[in-house]
């Protein structure tokens, strides 16, 4: 019975955590850079919608559909004003860059909302659901179900459409998307928008899933770097295996570990992947 | 002049690889670029299709100066480069490279009606559309990517080593592709190191050498001895 509950929600959380992790992942297939200020950027969507619902009684799902293209105009922007710039420059650049804007967003929600633990209810907030016997969160699973509406709707556009297409090979062969006649430049920006936008599409409801504190930033964007390297990195069917991997093991790690060892089992995993496949990590250092 | 390269200079950091380079190619023309290795032929090609700024000298094509514009304008404008090494979109299916190919026909159903001619021109593409090209042997992605380049309907296209890492069957296939191009009267410029493929296919050739022309002549007139001067001296 344990274990029932175990695997449903290391799944509940693995496809969310999927959803969250495939902006880092399309960012990086296809502008080469590792997101660093990924978590801080979720951990702005979030707390803009806390005072979206603290000031203006906003639920947070339906804040979702201003903040969510708030933030991909956000991620737009930074493409432009920061990643652009350097992009031709050693990739360790970019990342300490994204790095200090993680830790600058942390000051700014430190100074303005303290250190307590906040979060946002939504109109689901404090009921329960049964699945498969097992009382969940109905918040937790309105996010599962946005989750699995947001990879499906990426999935599609990837393969389907001409935006995907024209990502996709970019992601595959940068100097051929030059010579087809793409425009390089607008594709990476729109990948950054594409990537922070998911971000305020999902981060309000979480808002009521994750406890948000001024430093979680940092914290999830690691968690996410976990997901693409156990993901591979490479396609979004890796980032969901990666996201599902890393939320039962820490699921389950809890579950049955004592204490809160449980909460290590996704970087044991990650040791596991990268000792069974070390080019897994030199891939991505080295960048595409 | 279709296309017209006007002393051009050009290189990477403080190393100079063209210098004051002068070419020319009128319209229904194929020019061959010859020289040995590092001579300066695929910086050239480069600096034509925007990928490389130029640091001296202009790049006119008809008539207009592009020597500022960005790669994807020069597509648009009708010039076209099939790269050395192939660069097949190697994740996705040949119909997808080929879609991406025609861009510049736009997104609708001319580009649709451009790739249904394109598979009647080429049955091998029909038979291999969904495989991923990343799959395909040398000679087919060569194949893949001179399609690919067809379909933007070009005015010019370039060609940078099109028999490069081949069989000797592959490149007679691409020769007789390469022919038939040319039999259409598309313009096209040929940078190669197989130096038969470029007297069975072009008129003209220009010769590099450490970044410059120091041999421009019809192919006929060009001597084995000029040639073999040109690359080894």
């Amino acid at each position: 019975m344990l274990l029932v509950a175990g695997l449903v929600q290391g799944i509940v959380l693995g496809v969310i955590l999927a959803l969250v992790t495939s902006g880092m992942t399309l960012i990086y297939r296809v502008t080469g850079i590792i997101n660093f200020a990924h978590g801080g950027l979720m951990a702005v969507a979030m707390y803009l919608a806390y005072d979206v619902k603290r000031y203006a009684n906003v639920d947070p799902l339906v804040a979702s559909l201003a903040i969510a293209p708030l933030m991909a105009m956000v991620g737009w922007a930074l493409f432009h004003a920061v990643i652009r710039p350097i992009r031709r420059q050693h990739h360790l650049l970019a990342i300490q860059i994204l790095l200090g804007l993680s830790f600058v967003i942390e000051a700014i929600l430190l100074m303005r909302y303290g250190a307590d633990m906040r979060t946002a209810e939504n109109v689901f907030s404090g009921h329960f659901v049964s699945v498969l016997g097992v009382g969940i969160e109905l918040t937790r699973v309105v996010a599962f179900v946005i989750s699995v509406l947001g990879l499906t709707a990426l999935g599609i556009a990837l393969k389907w459409s001409d935006w995907g297409r024209r990502l996709r090979a970019t992601a595959a062969d940068e100097l051929a998307a030059y010579l087809v006649g793409i425009s390089v430049i607008r594709v990476e920006a729109w990948t950054w928008g594409v990537g922070v936008g998911i971000l305020g599409l999902v981060g309000p409801v979480l808002a009521d899933v994750f406890k948000m504190t001024p430093d979680m930033g940092l914290r999830y964007a690691i968690v996410a770097l976990v997901v693409v390297i156990i993901g591979g990195g490479r396609t979004m069917a890796g980032t969901i295996v990666g996201g599902l991997l890393v939320g039962l093991s820490e699921t389950l790690g809890l579950l049955y570990l004592p204490g809160s060892y449980g909460g290590l089992m996704p970087y044991a995993l990650l040791a596991v992947v990268l000792l069974v496949n070390p080019r897994a990590m030199l891939a991505m250092v080295r960048g595409r | 002049m279709l296309l017209d390269v006007r002393r051009v200079t050009a290189g990477y950091g403080k190393v100079a690889v063209l210098h004051e380079v002068d070419l020319a190619v009128a319209a229904g023309e194929c020019v061959a670029i010859l020289g040995a290795n590092n001579a300066g032929k695929s910086t050239l090609l480069r600096v034509i299709s925007g990928l490389m700024p130029a640091r001296g000298g202009q790049v006119l094509f008809e008539a207009h100066d592009i020597t500022a514009d960005s790669a994807a304008e020069r597509v648009s404008r009708g010039l076209v480069q099939v790269p050395e090494g192939r660069h097949v979109f190697a994740d996705l299916t040949v119909e997808e490279n080929l879609l991406l190919g025609g861009l510049r026909l736009g997104t609708g159903t001319s580009r649709r009606a451009k790739l249904v001619t394109m598979y009647d021109t080429f049955p091998l593409l029909l038979s291999m559309r969904l495989r991923q090209a990343g799959t395909l042997s040398g000679g087919e992605q060569q194949l893949v990517v001179i399609a690919r380049g067809l379909m933007a309907e070009p005015k010019i296209l370039l060609l940078d080593e099109p028999s490069l890492g081949l069989s000797p069957i592959a490149i007679d296939r691409v020769l007789d592709v390469l022919l038939a191009i040319r039999k259409t009267g598309t313009t096209m410029v040929v940078v190669e190191q197989n130096v038969q493929l470029c007297f069975d296919l072009c008129s003209r050739g220009y010769v590099l050498r450490q970044g410059r022309v120091v041999i421009a002549d019809s192919m006929d007139r060009l001597s084995a001895e000029e040639l073999r001067r040109a690359y080894f001296v």
